[in-house]
Parts: structure tokens; C-alpha cells; sequence
């Protein structure tokens, strides 16, 4: 009679155990696409600040002359957006545009010469946009390091560290403002 | 000894309680359409805002609030009023329609976010321009509260002329909630039939009563199982269930650490009591014993489903926050 009760104690446990790997593996995976979805997310919104900046050249260019330094460097910035390859290329891209940008807004706000630019609906209408789009990156970077939190705290604590480990799943770095690229910030936008 | 375990857990747990009920940076609204912290509005104002609001909300779906802060803090006010968006859960949660009016006082600003499902008919330019039509013309002549009064009611005005295309919203997001929940039912129900076996082994097993009559206690064993009803260890586990359900931390360490304390009450088998076991039987006698196996199985059950639960769920379990329905935005919006 003891020896049954062991046998179904230890069927009950071995089941306890399966599940438990079984869900957590499934919980480590969940957590690891979270991460890269909302890293797409930020990734959607630099390729909208792409989109707009044709647009903001074109009004700059055709209303007054502008220091053609910053229209030179969101003009870059978009390039090297459009041709970064890894992860790391397009988010150091992403923080460049969005630095051009802002200085862009900078210039023209703080000068006495672009009035008719200053008034210019259309230029109003995209300055709303790309500090829209300039607040999306924030929150969407938000999520991003929150999502990968979930992810490192998951597979950190114990015992699913055990599990981590035996599935081969490692910490990820937590996001850092891109190395090199500096951030401006314009009153309605600040990249942390 | 078996007390000192409970206090033991009871103390720990209670600290989890205390200790989950931290005071938010972000407040906590008071009313679904207007919330005005700073008492900028007059309350005839705060009535005709509420009236609009809550005929848009019953007309097209999409849920308006205005707040008012005395500053944003470290926060932008574009950041503010986003996180208020997503922290509130405001807007239906299968449509993220949802959009608040932030108005902070400091720093004179006066920014709106939008719910994703609202960026369609209201982009970022176009909020800008309707402020700049309606909210910046009266604040330059120092009628704030005029123009926030004039821009919310153009605003419901484009809210109520694209209704179509707010109402038709997009799949559910609560799939993967009732997924995680149904995992988590699943590894408690596993973990309390362990327990449970555990526990009916007689190591467990607390008083010994000899030649009874299982009368006494009910006609058969399984009478005194029915019969069985600590009300106040069922409260406490129906608390934490709550807890968990909604994903509530606050709630559901209160339902465990309620059980444990459950524990602490003395016991005794008695007719209401616990389940009367066969035990054995010498030339002599019969000998019962009185087991507590399944209270410390359901509060092991109890503690297992909390913490199954504080690690699965996370704080977003997507019911809303009880005034709103759930949903969220992305940043979108635009201020003056």
C-alpha cells in the first residue's frame, strides 16, 4: 500500500515537473518576442520620422533660405537610416534624424529671420508630427526596456535561472542611449 | 510548532500587503471624464465638460478625459499625458480609442494624447491645428479655461462626425490574458491535488479520537467533508483568487497572508470541522483521526497561486482600471 501511494506521488510530481518546464520555456519565449516587438515598434516609428523628413526639407527649402547645415544633416541622417543594417546601425540612425530634426526645430524657432517659415501652416502641421513621432519613440523605447526587464528578471530568478540556462536563454542588454550620438532636446521632445 | 510556521508566513505575507500598496507617481482619476486636480474649472464648466464627454463616450465608444495638474514633473507634459493615457487604460481595450486633455498649470501647458485607435482621424497635425483654430487664440488673451472649453468641444464635434470609423475596432487583445489565467488555474489546481495527497498522509493527521461514532461527525466521512466550512479561510482564498484574477498584487498577498492567519485559529475536529479519517484498528478499539490536511493544502494552494500568479501575471491583467475600459496609445498627440 506504501509503495503505491509513493508510485503515485512520484507520477504526480514527474507531471508537475513537465508542466512546469513546459510552461516556462513557453513563458521565456513569450518574454523574448515581447522584446522584439516592441523593439520593431521603435523601429516603425524612426521609419515615420524617415517618411516626414522629404516633406520638412521641401517646405524649409522652398520657404526661406535655412542654414543648409541642419537640412544637410537630417538629409543624412535619413540616408544612413535607410541603409543601417544592424540593430545598432539603425538605432544609432534613429537617434541622429531625430537629433537633426530637433536642431532643425531649434534654429528656426529661436531665429528672428524665418517669420513667413514660423507661420507657415504646413511647417506648423509637420513640426506637430515629428514631435508626435518624437514622443512615440519615447514611449515605444519605454516599452521596449520594460519588456526587457520582464525578460531578464524571468529568467533570473530562481529556480527559472535553471531552466534559462538549460534552454540557452541569456540576459539581454538593456537599451543605452546610442554610443556617440548625442541628444538635443526641444521642448516638446527629449530623448533619454 | 506548527503555529510559529503560520505566524511565521502570516508576518511575511502581511509585509508583501503592506509594502504592494505604494503610493503611484501618476494619480489616481476620480471620475471617468473630468478630473480636475487643480480646480481650474468651475463646477458649472466640470458639468457641461461631463455632459459632452459622456455623450460622446455613449455615442461613438471613444472615452474622453480632461486632467489638470499642478506641474508634470520630471516628465514632459506630451510624456504626462501619455502615461496618464496608458496608466489609466483609458479608451475601449479592443479599440484604444481613448484620449485625454492634459492641462498642467506650472508649466502652462496644455497637451492631448492620443489612444492608437483615435490616430486615424485624429493625427498629430491635425490636434495641432484644432488647438491652434480654437485653445490658443483664448489663452493669449488669458482665457485659458475658455479655450480648453472651446477646443474639447470641436474636438467631440471630429470625435462624433468619424464615429463609423471609431466603432469598428480591432480583434480582442484579452486572448493572451485568459490564456495565462487558464495556466495559472491549471498549476493550482495541480499543486493543491499534490498538496492534498501530501497532507492525507497521515504524518499530517492531528487528533486521534477512539471508537467514535462517525454519526457524531456525519454519516460517512465525506458528510463531515461537506459539512466543512471555515468561512474565514474561504474568504481569505476567495480574496486572493480576486487578487489574481484582476492582478491585483495589493489583493491577492492580503487573501494569503489571510489564510495563513486563518491557520493561527485554533482547531479542533468538530461537526462543522474537518474531515474524519479511519485510521486503524487494534482487538480493541477503532481509531479515528481528525485531519487538517486540506486547510494546509488550501492555503499551500493559496500561497503556490500567489506567487504562480505574481509570476505570470505583471501588472497590466487587461479589465481596465475600473473607470476605463482598458485601453492604451502609443504617443501620439500634439500641445500648446
Amino acid at each position: 500500500m506504501k509503495a503505491k501511494t509513493g508510485w503515485i506521488i512520484a507520477g504526480i510530481v514527474l507531471l508537475v515537473l513537465v508542466f512546469y518546464v513546459w510552461s516556462g520555456y513557453n513563458n521565456f519565449i513569450t518574454l523574448d518576442q515581447n522584446v522584439n516587438g516592441k523593439w520593431s515598434e521603435v523601429e516603425n516609428q524612426y521609419q515615420r520620422q524617415a517618411d516626414l523628413i522629404p516633406n520638412l526639407v521641401s517646405v524649409v527649402g522652398s520657404s526661406v533660405k535655412v542654414e543648409t547645415n541642419f537640412v544637410k544633416e537630417v538629409t543624412e541622417a535619413r540616408t544612413k537610416w535607410l541603409n543601417a543594417k544592424s540593430q545598432l546601425e539603425r538605432d544609432t540612425a534613429g537617434v541622429q534624424m531625430n537629433n537633426g530634426i530637433s536642431a532643425l526645430f531649434n534654429a528656426v524657432a529661436t531665429s528672428e529671420n524665418y517669420p513667413t517659415l514660423q507661420a507657415n501652416k504646413q511647417y506648423i502641421a509637420l513640426t506637430d508630427e515629428l514631435s508626435g513621432t518624437q514622443n512615440r519613440i519615447t514611449t515605444a523605447r519605454g516599452s521596449y526596456i520594460q519588456a526587457i526587464q520582464s525578460y531578464n528578471v524571468a529568467i533570473k530568478r530562481f529556480p527559472s535561472n535553471i531552466l534559462a540556462g538549460m534552454f540557452g536563454f541569456s540576459a539581454k542588454e538593456y537599451y543605452s542611449s546610442s554610443n556617440g550620438a548625442t541628444t538635443t532636446s526641444l521642448g516638446s521632445g527629449v530623448l533619454p | 510548532m506548527k503555529m510559529r510556521f503560520n505566524l511565521f508566513v502570516f508576518l511575511i505575507m502581511f509585509l508583501f500587503f503592506v509594502s504592494s500598496i505604494s503610493a503611484h507617481q501618476i494619480p489616481n482619476y476620480t471620475d471617468k471624464y473630468v478630473n480636475d486636480f487643480v480646480g481650474i474649472l468651475s463646477s458649472e464648466q466640470v458639468s457641461d465638460l461631463r455632459i459632452l464627454f459622456e455623450s460622446v463616450d455613449k455615442d461613438t465608444t471613444a472615452e474622453v478625459v480632461f486632467v489638470s495638474v499642478e506641474s508634470a514633473g520630471e516628465h514632459t507634459p506630451q510624456q504626462y499625458a501619455t502615461e496618464i493615457l496608458n496608466e489609466w487604460k483609458v479608451g475601449k481595450s479592443d479599440k484604444d480609442n481613448g484620449l485625454v486633455m492634459l492641462y498642467s498649470k506650472q508649466e502652462k501647458k496644455f497637451w492631448i494624447a492620443t489612444g492608437y485607435g483615435l490616430e486615424g482621424i485624429l493625427p498629430d497635425s491635425k490636434i495641432g491645428r484644432l488647438l491652434d483654430e480654437n485653445y490658443v487664440p483664448l489663452r493669449d488673451r488669458e482665457n485659458v479655461i475658455e479655450g480648453i472649453v472651446a477646443f474639447a468641444n470641436e474636438i467631440a464635434k471630429v470625435i462624433e462626425d468619424n464615429k463609423d470609423e471609431i466603432i469598428s475596432g480591432k480583434a480582442g487583445k484579452n486572448d493572451n490574458f485568459f490564456f495565462v489565467f487558464f495556466l495559472v488555474l491549471l498549476s493550482i489546481i495541480g499543486i493543491g491535488i499534490i498538496l492534498y495527497k501530501i497532507a492525507s498522509i497521515k504524518k499530517l493527521n492531528s487528533k486521534i479520537y477512539k471508537d467514535i461514532t462517525i454519526s457524531q461527525y456525519g454519516n460517512t466521512t465525506k458528510d463531515s467533508n461537506k459539512k466543512y466550512q471555515n468561512f474565514f479561510s474561504s474568504l481569505a482564498f476567495i480574496i486572493m483568487l480576486i487578487g489574481i484574477f484582476i492582478g491585483n498584487l495589493t489583493m491577492m498577498f492580503l487573501g494569503i497572508s489571510l489564510i495563513f492567519l486563518s491557520n493561527l485559529i485554533p482547531k479542533k475536529c468538530s461537526k462543522d470541522g474537518e474531515r474524519l479519517k479511519f485510521w486503524k484498528e487494534d482487538s480493541k478499539h477503532k481509531y479515528y483521526r481528525c485531519s487538517r490536511g486540506h486547510i494546509l493544502s488550501i492555503s499551500l494552494v493559496a500561497a503556490a497561486g500567489g506567487l504562480a500568479g505574481s509570476g505570470f501575471g505583471g501588472s497590466s491583467s487587461g479589465f481596465g482600471g475600473g473607470g476605463f475600459g482598458g485601453g492604451g496609445g502609443g504617443g501620439g498627440g500634439a500641445g500648446r
